[in-house]
């Protein structure tokens, strides 16, 4: 019996009782988690006196597009402006996560020897640390290296702070790749770094693609680090940096708050409604082999 | 397997753009540096400022008034620096920490502390005419200067609602005649006192208890300093925490204000649905913006001690020149032009509402009463100096004012600023 | 081949942790000389009201937040677990707000829940006056609880719903044929199977929660009167800003050491409960 058949049984054999304890605990969840989204995408589409009057209705006469329209061609923390700069932020910082911890998973994966479980467990105590306390110490750090407030350093740290979590994925997931055909591709004379990227990273997908999402989605929506790395003097703001000192401004222009959000959101919403099926899927493997 | 092609494909474009994108970068922060350098010999620079963003004083505002100074200083760029919702002085701290600080900062005090990250500007011979000066000198130099002075002792009150509870405002001089008008303006209908969230509140409270304490001990602060009086053992202290905390008991002030920002506050009295407003001179152009100025009147913070009392005084547009700065030159420059241009003084001075010796401007019927009130002060008091308070200390008052309206006691809220203040060992 | 990896790594995350740890042991204050203090600032993190104010509250996030978080997460698994589309629908709605930024979370429910904002503007023709959800001191913390369980329990429902969809149906059949009821089956079944994927679950909301930052910088401030600030916004929006830059440290060293030993803590716990299950089993 496969899962699949497995789990689907059971609601033929039993007789279709309606549970009425998990009716209405569905039944909460459309408006708790649905009402904030509908206030978010409704609101900023109406003029401010609509917004304060009727948060929750829709004026079909009065909507409008200037507050977007606004919003979208503002000169200051533009939000769309911001993608590009955030996108570069998460696609290089995902390149250099792949790069760095394919090998360093492989070699930890394959390894027998007490000094490699020690990497791992020196990886691992990486995961523990929160991003609030390392960033203070890490500024000075990226100081006198010359890198605060710039682009290379924000991705260097980024990229340093995906390692651990991305490395113990891969490590779990290297884990099951037959060892047989690391020996075949030796045979060939094959180096082991060659040996890796040429045999192995291709049968990593799942794990690579969890990572990735993984990481992208925490790094586009990371505040801390670029808030405290990559200050207002470098003119470059990520979505959340973009919004954060855009909307402290604007609190109480409604008509500035609501689109600028619903610009930062679009996005993500977009990406996880296409992605949704890879998300979950991922999320599920990270956590099960932990 | 289809997937190893396009994972090179896409690698090696990611990585050369991302690897272009940390030369361009580098490129740029590497060219800025070299391009100061060389600029301040060139007499071009690029200026960073961070400056006070308010209702009163808008992006706008400041990058038009930066636009006159480009024009007359051509090579020379101006570019305002913003701190989302931090203080000007946090700001700095971050970005000196981060070794990136900007040229000039406004709305910083220096201390003994802190003068060594600042220009002596001692030698500049222009800085005595500025307004205040004196007041904020540290060891005798002076690092700070400003466009004019502000004061903020003051209670601005809705003409339409004095007269609807037969009110006076000549009349309302001690404590206790300012309660009892509360009570009458409550009956009329009115929301006696506005306040609001983010430092208001505990800024309303400094204004109100300070004018009467550093009218009477004028070094109160130092005092507390140097730790020969307390905030509980301080009878004005608690007397006016006393009467806070009752007006808060009667309702005279709105718990529900503390959720609202400071231009909401101020929108609330504007369209009047409160009474009395408790806030500096830099309310006069935002009463006139809204074209209401002949709607409001204005008296001098009411006190238990003579009436009227010393205003409590700001220096208004303070600027200080950054030492790690690497435009000097053009950073003092800069700021000689906003302290003693008189285009650029004038301009500050009507934003704010702002006063200077030597410079008027057209005023409103409310910027004259204001002015009434301090050509009939015995003078002015500023909390700068030797009497700054310890740093931190308005955000903690702003924390124990507030939680008047959930309950702490007078007693309560002095002992909390007596620990919190002893606990800041340095 | 591991040589990068080790190098970024130490550089960027046990470099700064190394620097921390000595800058805590200083007074420096950003620019000038450091001077060696000792364990003053340590001594400091307990008298100063501010931060073992903020110790409180970041205590109480953690308990109330994980508790909620595990225990949402797992009522909502269990009642979504068969695969459906409605159910995937429903899976997606808890889980949607974890893809989302805290901060941009917490600016909208800031829209919602302000003394202007939607809730009350709904509540008004009735007379109810602006509640302050976020503005009354005890009820602002609730509310800053409540916004992070909402945005959190939606990854244990998916989480919790992955592992439900490993256990072996023969034992459900097997218990049902026995006469349990549902509750039972869960209960000493279903739950116990699952126990693994739960203490994952719950070290990372544990640490996770520890951490709580952006979410009280656009929801609350800190506020009212510093009752929703939690350590990690103690440390990011006073500390660092201050010339205490030393103790700062101090208090990013604290945590840390704090988020290592409560992970520690409740692996060691599980691992003593396994082995005790192991042993009755």
């Amino acid at each position: 019996m496969t899962a699949e058949t497995a789990v689907r049984m059971p609601r033929r054999r039993r007789r279709e009782r309606v549970n009425v304890g998990r009716v209405i605990m569905l039944a909460l969840l459309v408006p708790l988690m649905g009402g904030p989204a509908y206030i978010l995408l409704v609101n900023a589409f109406k003029t401010q006196q609509d917004i304060q009057s009727q948060p929750f209705g829709i004026p079909f006469d009065r909507l409008t597009l200037q507050p977007l329209i606004d919003a979208i061609t503002s000169p200051e923390y533009n939000v769309v402006a911001s993608y590009g700069f955030t996108a570069a932020i998460v696609v290089v910082v995902d390149v250099i996560c792949i790069a760095l911890a394919g090998p360093a998973a492989y070699v930890i994966a394959r390894s027998t020897s007490r000094k490699t479980r020690l990497l791992m467990l020196y990886f691992l105590a990486g995961t523990f640390i929160p991003g609030a306390a390392m960033v203070i110490p890490a500024i000075y750090v990226l100081r006198t290296l010359g890198l605060v407030n710039s682009f290379a350093g924000l991705v260097l740290y980024d990229s340093a702070t995906t390692l651990p979590v991305s490395i113990f994925l891969m490590v779990g997931y290297i884990a099951t790749v037959p060892r047989d055909i690391d020996q075949a591709a030796s045979i060939d004379g094959a180096g082991r770094l060659r040996t890796f990227w040429t045999i192995i990273f291709p049968l990593l997908r799942p794990a690579v693609v969890t990572v990735l999402i993984l990481n992208s989605i925490g790094l586009w929506n990371d505040f801390v680090s670029p808030q405290i790395l990559l200050g207002p003097s470098s003119d470059q703001y990520t979505v959340t940096t973009a919004i954060y000192t855009g909307i402290s401004q604007y609190t109480t222009d409604l008509t500035k708050v609501f689109p600028n959000l619903l610009l930062a959101v679009a996005p993500v919403i977009v990406f996880f409604l296409y992605m949704q099926r890879h998300i979950i899927s991922g999320l599920t493997v990270g956590a099960t082999k932990g | 397997m289809k997937g190893k092609g396009i994972w090179r494909r896409v690698g090696a474009v990611a990585v050369v753009a991302g690897a272009a994108s940390m030369v361009l970068a580098g490129c740029s922060s590497n060219g800025s540096a070299s391009a100061s350098a060389d600029t301040a010999k060139a007499e071009s620079a690029h200026l960073r400022i961070i400056v006070n963003i308010s209702p009163n004083l808008t992006v706008a505002y400041w990058n038009k008034l930066f636009a006159k100074y480009e024009k007359a200083h051509p090579g020379v760029t101006v570019k305002l620096e913003r701190t989302g919702t931090i203080s000007a002085a946090d700001k700095l701290n971050q970005d000196l920490a981060a070794g990136d600080p900007p040229d000039i900062v406004q709305q910083v005090t220096p201390s003994a502390d802190t003068a060594k990250l600042f220009t002596d500007l001692s030698k500049e011979s222009w800085t005595k005419k500025t307004p205040l000066v004196d007041n904020y000198k540290i060891n005798g130099k002076t690092y700070l200067v400003g466009a004019g002075e502000q004061v903020q002792s003051l209670v601005f009150y809705n003409k339409e609602a004095f007269t609807k509870a037969g009110l006076d405002a000549s009349k309302i001089k001690t404590v206790a005649q300012f309660t009892k008008a509360m009570g009458k303006l409550k009956d009329a209908g009115y929301v006696p006192l506005q306040t609001a969230g983010q430092w208001v509140t505990g800024s309303q409270f400094t204004l109100f208890n300070d004018s009467t304490t550093m009218t009477k001990t004028p070094d109160w602060i130092k005092k507390r300093r140097e730790g020969d009086v307390t905030f509980a053992g301080d009878k004005d202290y608690m007397k006016s925490l006393k009467a806070y905390k009752s007006w808060v008991d009667k309702g005279y002030l709105q718990k529900s204000d503390l959720g609202l920002a400071y231009a909401d506050g101020q929108t609330n009295f504007l369209e009047g649905k409160s009474a009395m407003y408790i806030m500096g001179s830099f309310f006069v152009p935002a009463a006139d913006q809204a074209k209401a100025s002949d709607d409001f009147g204005v008296f001098s913070m009411p006190t238990t001690g003579t009436y009227p009392t010393k205003q409590f005084s700001n220096i208004a547009d303070p600027y200080v020149v950054v030492k790690q700065s690497k435009n000097q030159k053009a950073a003092i420059s800069l700021v000689k032009w906003l302290t003693t241009d008189k285009t650029a003084v004038g301009s500050e001075l009507a934003a704010d509402g702002n006063f200077r010796k030597g410079y008027t401007y057209t005023m409103s019927s409310l910027g004259k009463g204001v002015q009434k009130i301090v050509d009939a002060s015995p003078g002015g008091f500023v909390e700068a100096a030797d009497e700054q308070p310890l740093p931190g200390y308005s955000t903690e008052l702003n924390s124990q004012i507030q939680s008047l309206y959930s309950g702490s006691t007078p007693k309560q809220v002095a002992e909390n600023l007596d620990t919190w203040w002893d606990s800041q060992t340095q | 081949m591991a040589g990068p990896a080790v190098l970024l790594y130490s550089a960027l995350m046990v470099v700064p942790v190394g620097v921390a740890i000595y800058l805590s042991f200083t007074d420096w204050d950003g620019f000038s000389d450091a001077a060696f203090i000792g364990i003053q600032n340590y001594t400091h993190l307990f008298t100063d009201p501010n931060t073992t104010h903020s110790m409180w509250v970041t205590v109480l996030i953690v308990i109330f937040g994980s508790a909620f978080q595990i225990g949402f997460g797992l009522m909502y698994a269990l009642a979504l677990r068969q695969k459906s589309r409605t159910n995937s629908v429903f899976r997606a709605l808890t889980y949607y707000p974890h893809v989302i930024s805290a901060l941009i979370l917490g600016f909208l429910w800031n829209a919602i829940l302000g003394t202007k904002g939607a809730l009350n503007t709904l509540l008004a023709p009735f007379g109810i006056g602006p509640v302050g959800f976020l503005f009354e001191q005890n009820l602002a913390l609730i509310s800053l609880i409540a916004v992070i369980v909402w945005a959190g329990f939606g990854f244990n429902v998916v989480l919790f719903v992955a592992a439900l969809q490993t256990v072996p149906l023969e034992l459900i059949e097997a218990a049902e044929i026995d006469g349990a009821s549902r509750w039972q089956i869960n209960r000493n079944i279903v739950i116990p199977m699952i126990a693994p994927v739960v203490t994952v679950a719950l070290i990372l909301s544990l640490i996770g929660l520890l951490r709580a930052y952006d979410i009280v910088v656009s929801l609350t401030g800190g506020g009212p009167a510093g009752s929703t600030s939690t350590y990690a916004y103690v440390i990011l929006a006073q500390s660092f800003g201050s010339t205490k830059i030393g103790y700062a440290n101090a208090q990013a060293v604290f945590l840390m050491i704090v988020s290592a030993a409560l992970a520690l803590l409740v692996t060691a716990l599980r691992n003593r409960s396994d082995k005790a299950a192991e042993g009755e089993g």
